[in-house]
């Protein structure tokens, strides 16, 4: 062995959870990363346990997405949405019989596809798909951890009691998921701010990642470079991104999944037929959406005269490029390790929803990855708990202030689009905490109306400040509906803390907000301190 | 940094193609209500994303709320000691043809004809791709609703997703707007100011001063001061308003700023109202992460990196690396400082020394730099 590698799948989607609408489009977020994303990778992860292949993936598992896979409404409308797709892919299967015969065979494909994946997530899973990752935890295939809050962008947060809310809840409520507690904690955008390495350690967290620049710019020249963690003089060890291994994932240019052979993305049966044709299956308002059948391949780049899509050379080109990234981490931990003193470890960190959703052969090249690895010795695939167990002594520094946004710091979060929405956080942060203040100060706990007007302050606070809205803000996608939660949040927190300061609670609201938000049931207001 | 990161997150269940449709529409609403050819880079990056403008569901006309705070974004200071106000500049201004066309536009009062924001908006997809394009045609987008119609945040209000409501799960009537309104912007308000950084060299500032805050402003206008971590002025722009925010751009990297809020006496001296906390900035590069810790360089403190051209004498403006401490550019004056490399600095002043011979050392003078692990080698 000379070296390590660590894949790292960040998985999280923002709490979207609409039961007044029979349809909404955005909880489809949540339908098509489980189809894409989140059951591929439970099943690749059962294939390798049951093919006995080493090798490990560490995967990062946001709150509010258990929440969402946890929650029975979502779990039976995704039952749902995966019927819809079996019907349609039907549909397809006659249509393309005499008008598109080029594609019928794919149209086979899918419906066998979507049957199996509905068969899996009913029986096998028994839809419980957090669990199904607990259980290649409990096997050793994944190091399961957990991610800050609700994916709260700690640097912009005004105080350190907002941090602290964040990170403690999350913890917890992972604790009580899992039963275990997290031994990493996933930054939300890999955004880390001097400071918040106490408020990790606080938790007994062991580690976090942050981009590559916030090594390089750390407290002391990081003497191993990239190839190790640096520790935190509170203990909390920070993992740096390897830009090389994400830009043969992330680049549009270089990166594998401009492959010509894979899936190409836009085009979809959702896009690409009728409206007629399509509407029992998107947006019953008239809008056109995904619908998870596509036909074509990425063909070249700029053109929109695409070939169809072939999975049998999607799956070489998986084959080919799997093989690629090991060679190229052999080559690079070979280099490495003649300039440090330690197996140089290269970790390599991506959004989940990566492999799937936006690069649907993902997953399958995830799997193809550890098989390949398994044919040599030179790199293991590790986690960084396993790392850590093994290497427990490292260089002490504090990591630069950074993110992985667009320029490494925090513009993405806080520019002209969004900047709006902070001192609407921030009066929310400073309220809720002087308001939690004042309670702990009383001689007589609040009533148990209060303690739950406060606790659902302090949820609503989460919720506001998850760092979805304001990417949203930025890259101006579903602008008005990210706008509508962050204001809607914000002003849960002060209708709720009016309550508290007027000593009186008014329960239907109260109640009906609590059941809007089921997530994070044990959050505990005190955390706010 | 892998430019592809911005395709993180679902932006939606919407392709690119329907949000280029979505953005289209908004922008050809806009282009109706107010007149505003800008709004022309905006549909026309939307089309150019696609080649289609046909018609995107959802969405909807909302009544204009007003954009919080009497001074919203209302300008950018620009390099130390500059300012632009009352404009709206996007980032990055001057940096590229885009931001150039996008800002020209607004900045001169004066849109250009549509072809050219068309042409420039083609040709901006063309260069710069579709990620930024449709950046750009946010940004424009932005500008076209500051500059009369609606901001892009007040669309849409509590009107997501549309369809119907059960009966059980109503909506709750909170007074949305004004609820919000009232909490930051009245008397009931606390006066507050929060500092942010966002990139090296750029902070974000707003403040709101409460009642009794403003009638000790009277009617004399508002002063906003960014200063150094040493308390230094870096930058005064007057800003008139109660509350607000700013985007400040520094010329070259601090490690810590503040600001504060104030009017200026009969003798021009700064009288504070409001101030924020001391910020530290994101490391520019590497070394400067350790700058949070200090600001001054004490005696004792132990400099390195100073242009060889200064070597063994006097040091007009130090600037260099202090061991354990990291980059600083504002020592002072050198005096009769240590003519070795390495040796200590003197008080009030710098040191001399040789960039090609900097030596491993510690800080002595104290500062919160104490008990960390010693500089070590660098460069």
């Amino acid at each position: 062995m000379i070296g390590f590698c660590q894949l790292v799948l960040h998985a999280h989607l923002p709490f979207v959870r609409h039961p007044e609408h029979p349809f909404f489009m955005e909880e489809h977020w949540l339908f098509e990363a489980m189809s894409e994303t989140y059951l591929p990778l439970v099943a690749l992860g059962r294939r390798l346990d049951r093919d006995g292949v080493p090798g490990t993936l560490t995967v990062s598992l946001s709150m509010p997405l258990v929440s969402m896979l946890d929650d029975p409404l979502l779990r039976e409308r995704f039952d749902g949405y995966l019927s819809r797709l079996v019907r349609l892919a039907e549909e397809e299967i006659e249509r393309t019989r005499q008008e598109d015969p080029a594609f019928h065979h794919l149209a086979h494909w899918y419906h066998r596809r979507f049957v199996e994946q509905r068969e899996m997530f009913d029986r096998e899973l028994g839809r419980d798909v957090a669990g199904a990752f607990a259980a290649l935890h409990r096997s050793g295939r994944i190091e399961l951890i957990t991610c800050v809050g609700t994916h709260g962008y700690l640097p912009l947060m005004s105080t350190d009691a907002s941090r602290r809310g964040q990170i403690r809840t999350s913890c917890e409520a992972f604790e009580d998921r899992f039963g275990w507690r997290s031994r990493g904690v996933w930054m939300g955008e890999c955004a880390y701010v001097p400071g918040v390495e106490q408020l990790l350690a606080d938790e007994a967290v062991q580690y976090t990642f942050v981009d590559a620049h916030g090594i390089l710019t750390a407290s002391a020249p990081a003497v191993r470079g990239l190839y190790a963690p640096l520790s935190a003089p509170s203990g909390v060890c920070f993992f740096g991104r390897d830009p090389e291994s994400s830009e043969q994932v992330w680049s549009a240019e270089s990166g594998y999944p401009g492959d010509p052979r894979y899936r190409e993305f836009y085009r979809d049966v959702g896009f690409d037929r009728p409206y007629e044709a399509i509407a029992p299956y998107v947006n019953p308002d008239g809008v056109r959406m995904h619908t998870g059948i596509k036909y074509y391949r990425v063909t070249a780049r700029g053109t929109d005269d695409k070939a169809p899509w072939n999975p049998d050379w999607a799956m070489d080109a998986v084959r080919s490029h799997a093989a690629d990234f090991v060679r190229r981490r052999r080559a690079q931990v070979s280099a490495a390790a003649e300039g440090i003193d330690l197996p140089p470890l290269v970790t390599s960190p991506y959004d989940a929803e990566l492999f799937g959703h936006w690069w649907f052969e993902g997953p399958a090249f995830l799997e193809a990855v550890l098989r390949e690895a398994a044919h040599q010795d030179e790199v293991v695939f590790t986690t960084p708990g396993r790392y850590l167990d093994a290497y427990p002594r490292q260089q002490e520094a504090t990591p630069g202030s950074s993110s992985w946004g667009e320029d490494g710091y925090h513009k993405v979060w806080l520019d002209s689009p969004n900047a709006w929405i902070r001192p609407f956080l921030h009066d929310a942060e400073c309220r809720l905490q002087a308001v939690v203040r004042r309670t702990l100060d009383l001689d007589d706990p609040p009533n148990a109306a209060l303690e739950r007007a406060l606790n659902q302050a302090a949820r609503e606070l989460m919720l506001a400040q998850a760092s979805d809205w304001a990417f949203i803000l930025y890259t101006g996608t579903t602008m008005d509906y990210a706008a509508a939660r962050t204001r809607d949040h914000v002003e849960g927190v002060h209708r709720l803390l009016d309550m508290v300061d007027a000593g009186a609670v008014d329960e239907d609201v109260l109640e009906l907000m609590e059941s809007r938000s089921p997530i994070f049931p044990g959050i505990r207001y005190a955390n706010w301190v | 940094m892998s430019g592809s990161d911005s395709r993180r997150r679902f932006p939606g269940s919407q392709t690119l193609k329907s949000r280029a449709e979505g953005l289209a529409r908004r922008a050809r609403r806009r282009l109706k209500r107010v007149g505003v050819l800008v709004g022309r880079v905006a549909e026309e990056a939307a089309v150019r994303l696609t080649g289609t403008t046909a018609g995107f569901g959802g969405g909807g006309d909302r009544g204009r709320v007003d954009r919080v705070g009497e001074t919203p974004g209302e300008g950018v200071a620009m390099a130390d000691g500059e300012q632009e106000r009352g404009r709206v500049v996007p980032p990055g201004a001057g940096a590229g043809t885009a931001d150039e066309a996008a800002s020209r536009m607004v900045a001169e009062g004066a849109p250009p004809s549509a072809p050219d924001a068309s042409g420039e908006a083609r040709a901006l997809a063309e260069a710069v791709g579709v990620e930024r394009a449709r950046h750009l045609a946010v940004q424009a987008q932005r500008m076209v609703a500051e500059g009369g119609g609606v901001h892009p945040e007040a669309e849409g209000v509590g009107e997501a997703g549309g369809g119907p409501v059960a009966e059980e799960v109503a909506e709750p009537a909170f007074p949305l707007r004004e609820h919000l309104h009232t909490w930051l912007y009245t008397a009931r308000a606390p006066s507050a100011m929060q500092l942010l950084p966002v990139e090296p060299r750029r902070a974000w500032v707003w403040w709101r001063l409460d009642e009794a805050a403003r009638e000790r402003v009277a009617a004399r206008p508002l002063q906003l001061e960014l200063r150094d971590g040493g308390g230094s002025r870096l930058q005064l722009h007057e800003v008139g308003a109660c509350e607000g925010e700013w985007f400040l751009n520094l010329s070259k990297w601090r490690p810590r700023i503040s600001a504060r809020v104030g009017v200026l006496d009969g003798s021009g001296r700064f009288e504070e109202v409001l101030s924020s906390a001391v910020t530290s900035l994101p490391p520019e590069r590497p070394g400067d992460a350790d700058l949070r810790w200090i600001d001054t360089v004490h005696r004792g403190d132990h400099v390195r990196g100073i242009p060889a051209e200064y070597a063994g004498g006097p040091v007009p403006q130090v600037a260099g690396w202090v061991d354990g401490v990291g980059w600083t550019d504002a020592v002072g004056v050198a005096s009769s400082g240590g003519d070795a490399p390495g040796d200590p600095v003197m008080d009030g002043a710098s040191a001399s020394g040789d960039a090609t011979s900097v030596s491993a050392g510690r800080i002595q003078g104290g500062g919160r730099a104490s008990g960390r692990p010693a500089g070590g080698a660098r460069g």
